[in-house]
């Protein structure tokens, strides 16, 4: 079942065109929204909130149409938006509590929710501070934790991982796949970081010029066809790539010592052929894996194809 | 001895794996909260119809919280004793036999209300809350992007508004009439035998009705322009400006005038913000105009009729709140 989708989608700024003529289909379960700066990612978001009147195409989300029911869609979806927001001169608890309320909830269960998520998204005592003394890392979370208060059935995370350091980046990352596997909350990740979106995402969208450049689960798109290895040798070796040759199997690339092949067969008849080239040629095998496709050549492909076209 | 663990694992030949310690999915034995698992909410949820009223409440709340509306509500309160004081010694005077004319309105029961819930102090005293509370109603939101955390719940930007500039109108209209009331009831207690009640039957409804007007013209005005601003200081500055230049310039207009043209003149000097209050406010008091140069002799010219200044005042307001609507966004889109 889909989560969302739009339909020969074109958003405008003014003249400009951000987005033009896009369709595509986003599935349940935890999707990356991956594309460089201005690539229209943040621009789908808004569209579907309802904050940009698209100049042409539909949207559903949930259900729901996007230009008629916005208030039934914003009730059942959390948002956390890219920018630094917070409500002023509050603390945490009030913050959320408060976003709670204006959802629906009603004040007392919308503050025992607000500590609830609050200590969930790890921010403990320091729930009861001024949410302007937080620093970057506790006002991800905050905002995080704004956008779960009313328990929403599909969550946007807009760039949830700016700004934090390394293990501000982790709790974050944890956070996010610990909510969209399993609880039943549908998580769309925008994001430039491919790394992020590969740890946390099941799926990906990758966009550019404000159009889909791939799509598909991260296990598929990183699917190479044939067998392909990756070796690596202790040192660079002519004699081993001609005995590969002679072998039948078809240099991919090379870098240096490290090289990826294709041969057609098993991988345990692909494991032997190398080893025999390696004896052969008197080279060392320092490391031999099966090669998958990364999510930078998932990302270039995608993005240099439209350039392309 | 301490058994120290194996730096190799002697099965697989490798080093031992150490999973880093997880991060809130389970249960914890030092939060105050025991499962820290995420849960959807299944509670009750409130209809939509009345979201605007949670702005509202949490607007006026962020005012009760503030010491110094406490302490203008308090100088507020200060005029009302003295207005007291002064109908005290004007009755009492006048039941002793002696001339009361040099005392104005302040001889009169609407007149005591009006010159306390109207006169300069208190005046500058609601100005004072209406800056305090709206100044950065908006403009502080705007500057900590949090339309955008308003917007992304299921309220309109009606909602948001009306919210705003409703707890704003509400601080203001309790800090006009309830004074107002507490020395309705006093005069009540101490009046009633010498005909309190026969003599000013609709009172009551005056006061209630004369309180409006500061309230909906202040807080719209300051809704409006703290919409148009990031900056509390800002908005502040050109509410308190636009309060006093208004006001400035129209008696100088109208002294500029004087004698020329009696009708036009008081319509003049009433043309700026507290003047059209103040204009209301006598109008359903029902008290003879003054010249307010200190010269006398047309205090028997009655009140600026309502389809003087009740068109401008709700025009003025209407237009601020239209004005801040346009502004209210969860994004800013930068065309071009």
């Amino acid at each position: 079942m889909n989560v969302a989708s739009v339909s020969h989608l074109t958003v405008k700024y003014g003249p400009r065109i951000v987005i033009s003529d896009l369709s595509l289909t986003i599935p349940e379960g935890c999707v990356g929204l991956l594309g460089p700066n201005g690539a229209g990612k943040t621009t789908i978001i808004k569209t579907m909130l309802g904050f940009v009147k698209p100049a042409s195409g539909s949207g559903e989300l949930l259900g729901l149409n996007v230009e008629k029911d916005g208030l039934a869609i914003r009730q059942l979806v959390g948002l956390m938006p890219e920018m630094d927001c917070h409500i002023p001169g509050i603390n945490a608890v009030t913050f959320v509590a408060y976003a709670g309320e204006l959802n629906g909830i009603p004040a007392a269960y919308s503050l025992s929710r607000a500590h609830e998520v609050l200590e969930y998204c790890g921010l403990g005592e320091a729930r009861y501070r001024n949410v302007e003394t937080y620093s970057t890392g506790m006002l991800q979370k905050i905002k995080l934790a704004q956008a779960l208060v009313h328990g929403p059935k599909l969550l946007f995370l807009d760039e949830p991982t700016n700004g934090l350091d390394p293990a501000g980046r982790d709790e974050m990352l944890a956070l996010i796949k610990d909510i969209s596997h399993g609880k039943g909350v549908n998580v769309i990740v925008s994001s430039h970081l491919l790394p992020d979106i590969e740890r946390v995402c099941d799926e990906v969208i990758v966009l550019k010029d404000g159009a889909v450049g791939a799509q598909g689960s991260i296990a598929s798109l990183k699917h190479l066809d044939g067998t392909q290895v990756e070796v690596e040798l202790r040192e660079e070796s002519q004699r081993f790539v001609e005995a590969m040759v002679r072998s039948g199997a078809k240099q991919m690339r090379s870098n240096s010592t490290l090289s990826r092949w294709q041969i057609d067969g098993e991988l345990s008849h692909v494991a032997a052929m190398v080893f025999s080239a390696a004896v052969e040629s008197r080279a060392q095998v320092r490391s031999l894996q099966q090669a998958e496709r990364s999510m930078e050549d998932i990302f270039m492909n995608a993005v240099e194809k439209e350039s392309a076209a | 001895m301490t058994n120290i663990p194996p730096i190799i694992n002697p099965q697989s030949g490798l080093p031992p794996v150490i999973s880093p310690p997880p991060v809130a999915t389970g249960f914890s034995t030092t939060s105050p909260i025991a499962d820290l698992s995420y849960r959807t909410y299944n509670g009750p949820v409130r209809k939509h119809f009345l979201r605007w009223w949670i702005v509202a409440i949490y607007t006026f709340r962020r005012a009760r919280r503030s010491p110094w509306f406490w302490i203008l509500t308090g100088i507020s309160g200060i005029s009302y004793l003295f207005h007291m004081f002064a109908y005290y010694l004007t009755n009492n005077l006048a039941q002793a036999g002696m001339p009361t004319a040099a005392m104005g309105t302040e001889g009169t029961v609407p007149g005591t209300f009006f010159s306390a819930m109207d006169g300069n102090l208190n005046s500058y005293c609601l100005m004072g809350i209406a800056l305090l509370l709206g100044a950065g109603s908006i403009a502080a939101d705007n500057r900590a992007n949090a339309l955008i955390i308003y917007l992304s719940r299921s309220i309109t930007r009606s909602d948001y508004l009306l919210g705003k500039w409703f707890g704003q109108f509400l601080a203001l209209y309790m800090v006009a009439t309830i004074p107002s009331l507490l020395m309705f009831i006093m005069f009540a207690l101490a009046y009633t035998s010498q005909g309190f009640f026969v003599h000013n039957p609709w009172l009551i409804v005056h006061i209630l009705l004369a309180a409006l007007a500061p309230a909906v013209l202040l807080s719209s005005l300051v809704t409006g322009i703290s919409a148009w601003s990031k900056s509390s200081f800002s908005s502040g500055a050109i509410f308190f400006s636009l309060y006093f230049i208004t006001g400035v310039l129209a008696n100088i207009i109208a002294f500029a005038i004087y004698n020329h043209a009696p009708q036009t003149l008081y319509l003049v000097r009433h043309f700026s913000i507290s003047g059209m209050i103040d204009a209301i406010s006598q109008r359903i008091f029902n008290i003879p105009l003054s010249n307010g140069f200190g010269r006398g002799g047309m205090d028997d010219i009655p009140p600026i009729l309502f389809r003087y200044t009740l068109p401008p005042v709700l025009i003025l307001s209407l237009f601020s709140l239209f004005m801040a609507r346009i502004r209210i966004k969860a994004v800013e889109v930068v065309s071009g």
